[in-house]
């Protein structure tokens, strides 16, 4: 079954992503929300909690309500329709991605960004290497309105990354921040209800907005990986949608 | 057995100017490192493509690449964790597969129980996920490989496909006895790096404590039809281009002897 229209798919090879709403059910949503609850360091009855509560990465992504978020939706077999059926490896869990309340209001639009996969000394990727892949998905589990710590992108940058990349190493951006190298256009602010997904290009800029809405930011990301990447990791051909059968 | 040019005689030239030196010195095979040199394939303003097309138009076989040594550790802080540092390792097998090699160099790290627990268990983690490539293990002075024990205790220990990269020069500075460490591992050996020096200082190929004609006699002998690094390194002596072209015929002169 197809997910993905003719027009998606050129939206998501010009932009370097694409927004889809209402991909998970009420049941999928409420299973994943209790196990969410359970093991945040707030009361779910009380917003006042919310405020710079934690954790914001929920040790959580293998717990078979959270994983079914990705692999019992139409979200997995959206990421195929792009990069090919059967191509990407299926054991990577969603990772809890969660932004509190700051209780602020002085909310500005991101300014800068980065490319994921990159050594910070925090961020368990080992120096010297970048983690490559080529779909993320961010999934929200509750709604993420205006200003409320959304998903942030700057559309195109990933055709930036891949021309810069063939002349290039891969390791040229410490932390991943191509800010400076990259023309940056105008980033766009993904919102939506429960079930909104946003499926994002490996290499798109990308960051996550300051929340000063009263909801807690509860998205799910996961970087969806070609099965054969080792083969290809250091790769960047002509045409940059090589890797990606079912837009190519 | 084939020779290969070591970039150690230009450290600081990148991998162009590093072609140009190793083609006048007249080899059409070259050895790399994915540290200490500047002409490492890893360079933020090369792509690992366009090395190996700088490869092709020299004419240059890429024979070898000294990645990141099995330490066990954290290099940012120092902290053990084994899977930390096999991340990178393994990164740099992607690496030099995408330079078409099926072989990299690597070493150990402190001299200490604990690296060597590390090193064993590493090489063989890594050979068990790497299929069809080999791992060279390379004696360097104050490295957890370092002489003739420090191998007896790992050899028995891991992968067949794990060999032995005999760096003459770092068995020298070690005060190693060369011949006894080629001979007892002469069926194991899977790389040779050839670095001519007095005491601990390089010297023009024949001028030092190396003893060559031995040396080679003992890889004759076992059978080794493998490279000859001729690894050049602090030079003094001459240009790069020059005192590799005379360590070239002094090696090929042996071999033909």
């Amino acid at each position: 079954m197809a997910y993905l229209t003719d027009e998606d798919k050129t939206f998501f090879k010009e932009n370097g992503y694409l927004v889809k709403h209402d991909l998970l059910t009420e049941k999928q949503l409420n299973d994943a929300l209790e196990v969410v609850w359970e093991n945040l360091d707030c009361n779910r009855n009380d917003p006042k909690t919310w405020i710079n509560a934690g954790p914001n990465h929920p040790r959580i992504g293998a717990h078979p309500a959270i994983r079914a978020t990705l692999y019992e939706t139409p979200v997995f077999p959206i990421a195929e329709e792009l990069v090919g059926k059967g191509k990407l490896g299926d054991t990577t869990n969603p990772g809890p991605h969660f932004r509190y309340p700051t209780g602020e209001t002085d909310w500005q639009m991101p300014k800068s960004g980065h490319l994921d996969g990159y050594y910070t000394p925090t961020n368990g990727v080992p120096e010297g290497t970048v983690g490559r892949f080529q779909i993320g998905t961010s999934f929200y589990l509750n709604n993420v309105a205006h200003q409320g710590g959304a998903f942030t992108i700057w559309p195109g940058t990933h055709i930036q990354a891949a021309e810069h990349f063939k002349t290039h190493s891969l390791l040229c951006f410490k932390g991943g921040n191509a800010g400076e190298t990259f023309d940056m256009p105008e980033p766009v602010e993904i919102t939506g209800g429960p079930g909104t997904v946003c499926f994002w290009h490996g290499q798109l800029m990308h960051t996550g907005g300051k929340n000063c809405a009263e909801e807690i930011r509860m998205a799910c990301i996961t970087r969806l990986t070609r099965k054969d990447i080792n083969d290809m990791l250091f790769e960047f051909p002509e045409d940059i949608w090589a890797y990606y059968d079912g837009i190519n | 057995m084939n020779l290969s040019f070591s970039t150690t005689v230009c450290p600081k030239a990148e991998l162009p100017e590093a072609l140009e030196i190793c083609t006048a010195a007249g080899f059409d095979k070259i050895e790399l490192f994915r540290t200490w040199t500047e002409s490492s394939p890893v360079h933020d303003n090369t792509s690992v493509p366009m090395v190996r097309d700088r490869l092709n138009d020299a004419g240059v076989t890429l024979t070898g690449l000294n990645i990141r040594n099995i330490t066990g550790r954290k290099n940012d802080s120092d902290e053990r964790d084994l899977g930390y540092n096999l991340r990178q390792i393994t990164w740099d097998i992607h690496l030099a597969r995408a330079l078409k090699l099926n072989t990299a160099n690597t070493k150990g790290g402190e001299r200490t129980d604990e690296a060597l627990k590390d090193l064993i268990e590493g090489v063989n983690t890594t050979l068990e996920r790497m299929e069809d490539f080999t791992l060279n293990l390379g004696n360097h002075a104050g490295n957890r490989l370092q002489g003739l024990e420090d191998f007896q205790a790992v050899m028995p220990n891991v992968n067949e496909r794990a060999k032995i990269l005999l760096d003459t020069g770092h068995l020298l500075t070690a005060g190693e006895d060369i011949l006894r460490f080629a001979e007892t591992f002469a069926g194991r050996i899977g790389l040779v790096h050839l670095r001519d020096q007095k005491g601990d200082t390089p010297v023009p190929f024949g001028e030092g404590d190396l003893p060559f004609q031995d040396l080679i006699n003992i890889l004759k002998g076992a059978g080794y039809d493998g490279t000859l690094v001729i690894e050049l390194e602090k030079v003094t002596w001459g240009e790069p281009a020059e005192t590799a072209t005379t360590a070239k015929a002094y090696i090929e002169n042996l071999l033909a002897s």
